[in-house]
């Protein structure tokens, strides 16, 4: 019987292991990753499993090797522009001396690849301020796209999403602030 | 009439004084199964249902997504999903093993709760669109309760969740998608799909008649791999139905001899996939030309064209239905009750396949062989299927066989080649033909009457007698 609850605590712990290793991957790269802005748009759909979310996206088309090729992961190199926003710049096959990159999967890839860019994709919102948020999203996409952006923070080729900023307050945090 | 004697003497069996008692502690076993097994299974599905929609409910509180609560709060709170669902696992394994009850309903909540969990961290820390890797994460962190505690009830979510592999790829240019194609993970779906293949065998692999949940496993498992065949073998679809066909059939053989038709899903999965397959082929010639163009989709002096998973799925094709030729020949020579019906379509499909390649490349052309050797099979497989019905007095097989030939007649009814005397005449013939089965059952139906009114008869004088 000890045997048999030794197993179950087994399974149970790998069980749980996996949101902990998630979360602890994720503070990590949060804490300690180099940070980046970067534009987006935005509209919202729902996950059945996960609620309402912000589908935002990117400019994720870039320059990529050669022997790239759609579906390989690739080292996707960030830079920075004059007004400090960052973009994707380069997609390598060969990892960079340097720590300001990440690992994605490529959609297509010739000359230039288009980014699966999973991890930064959804904004999970409350189901009360999704239509608010969406309305303001679009709003500044349209009217001021420069005041809308997202912060993400890389590490050892993982990449995470701080907050989606507004005006640089954290979207959540703009819509406290402002009337309906 | 014969169940409620049968049972009236096994309760007169059980009372009587005389029965030795080991017979009487058997008739007991069976008395009181009888009694509670609707109840016991009515307490069965009861616990599903719970299981899953109150699963469903504390996903939806989920999603609801409480960003009012700060972040190391939410991602402590994630671990409680699977926390209170692992303590009910541990109770059905500890305390409660006997009870299917619990071993169904816990081992389900078990299976969406550890859903949950990854759903909320991945909620809270605005993460991974990536349904495939959230599918994989869940499924592989779920095999085992399909095994510790031989739940059923996961298994259609299981392979339900496990489809995301099966469907298509979009292919993108730069801006636009651009086609699509078979899943590139597909072999995770069949790695999933071999894990539960042990688990349906066990629950197979009983004495006697199949129980209520070998049978609700087939029919999903029938259904499930009817509809999604073309998904999960990209290569050679129609040798893949029909290898579909042939392993039902023996599955069938091998498992639910005992059971009633509608106790065998795999039969009527069978009959329906052939009966639809066969109607389609019979009206093939006037779109196609010829009723086994569908081996010209995937020939096989086009092989060397395909590369990747569709040239694999195509050779394995090729093995699967040469394996069932194969089997079949053997099962023919051995006299081995197998219907043989069902056993000559490989090998009808096999002559098609040599004539379809004797034309290709000796320039030869027999097509019409194989299309009335087909028409044969149909026939032929049509008045089975009458005859069969017509012993057993089974009337679903009875109209089964009747929709076939009649549409199989309609269909040669706009047949060009043949010409309208002939046409006149076979018409006239299978007119007849459907007349004098009308006559013959009109015989029977009067000779049933007559016998059920000498029996009322004879019974109302032996009461007047009285």
């Amino acid at each position: 019987m000890n045997a048999k609850k030794f197993l179950f605590g087994i399974f149970a712990l790998i069980i749980l292991a996996v949101p902990a290793y998630i979360i602890f991957k994720s503070e990590d790269v949060l804490a300690g990753g180099n940070k980046h802005i970067l534009h987006t748009i935005g509209f919202d759909p729902v996950d059945k499993f996960r609620g309402h979310y912000l589908d935002l996206n990117y400019d994720d088309i870039v320059l990529c090797d050669e022997d790239l090729k759609k579906g390989d992961q690739a080292y996707v190199v960030l830079e920075k522009d004059s007004l400090g926003f960052s973009y994707f710049a380069f997609a390598e096959s060969e990892k960079p001396d340097h720590s300001d990159y990440f690992i994605c999967k490529l959609k297509y890839a010739q000359e230039k690849a288009r980014l699966d860019l999973n991890n930064i994709k959804r904004y999970y919102i409350n189901e009360d301020k999704v239509e608010r948020a969406e309305d303001i999203v679009q709003d500044y996409t349209r009217n001021r796209p420069n005041d809308i952006w997202v912060e993400v923070s890389v590490l050892d080729g993982e990449i995470r999403m701080v907050d989606l900023f507004i005006e640089g307050t954290p979207i959540l945090e703009f819509l406290d602030n402002t009337e309906e | 009439m014969i169940i409620e004697n049968t049972l009236a003497f096994v309760e007169r069996l059980h009372k009587s004084e005389d029965t030795p008692k080991t017979v009487k502690s058997i008739l007991d076993k069976f008395i009181n199964n009888r009694k509670t097994g609707g109840l016991k299974l009515f307490m069965i599905i009861c616990a599903i249902m719970g299981a899953s929609f109150m699963s469903a409910g504390i996903f939806a509180i989920i999603s609801h997504n409480w960003d009012d609560f700060p972040k190391h709060l939410r991602g402590v709170l994630s671990f409680v999903p699977a926390l209170v669902a692992l303590y009910f696992y541990y109770q059905t394994l500890f305390k409660h093993k006997e009870s299917i009850v619990w071993k169904e309903a816990s081992g389900l909540f078990l299976f969406f709760m550890i859903g949950a969990s990854i759903a909320m961290v991945a909620q809270t820390y605005q993460m991974d669109g990536d349904f495939k890797k959230f599918t994989l994460v869940w499924l592989v962190l779920s095999t085992p309760i399909i095994y510790v505690s031989r739940t059923s009830s996961i298994i259609p979510f299981y392979l339900g969740l496990a489809g995301v592999f099966l469907t298509p790829d979009i292919y993108w240019s730069y801006f636009f998608p651009t086609g699509y194609g078979p899943n590139e993970d597909l072999y995770i779906f069949w790695i999933f799909f071999a894990a539960v293949i042990p688990h349906v065998i066990m629950v197979f692999n009983k004495n006697g008649k199949q129980g209520v949940r070998s049978i609700f496993l087939s029919y999903y498992l029938a259904i499930y791999l009817t509809l999604s065949l073309p998904l999960i073998f990209p290569g050679g679809i129609a040798y893949w139905y029909l290898i579909l066909i042939v392993g039902f059939y023996f599955l069938s053989r091998k498992y639910f001899v005992g059971n009633s038709l509608r106790q065998r899903p795999f039969d009527l999965a069978l009959y329906f996939i052939l009966g639809a397959g066969l109607l389609t082929l019979s009206a093939a010639p006037e779109f196609a030309g010829s009723t086994y163009a569908f081996l010209e989709e995937e020939p096989l002096w086009r092989l060397e064209d395909y590369d990747g998973e569709k040239l694999l799925f195509n050779i394995l094709a090729l093995v699967g239905f040469l394996a069932i030729v194969v089997v079949s020949i053997l099962k023919f020579r051995k006299k081995t009750g197998y219907s043989k019906h069902i056993l000559a379509l490989p090998l009808i499909v096999l002559f098609q396949l040599i004539l379809l390649n004797v034309e290709h490349y000796l320039d030869f052309d027999m097509m019409w062989v194989g299309d009335w050797l087909f028409y044969l099979y149909v026939i032929g497989f049509s008045v089975h299927c009458l005859s069969e019905g017509g012993k057993n007095a089974r009337y679903p097989k009875i109209i089964y066989g009747l929709i076939l030939i009649s549409l199989f007649l309609w269909f040669r009814y706009a047949d060009t080649e043949m010409g309208f005397i002939m046409k006149g005449l076979t018409f006239m013939m299978a007119g007849a033909f459907f007349f004098l089965l009308n006559f013959i059952a009109k015989d029977d139906l009067d000779r049933i009457e007559e016998e059920m009114e000498v029996e009322t008869t004879t019974s109302n004088d032996e009461l007047d007698e009285r």
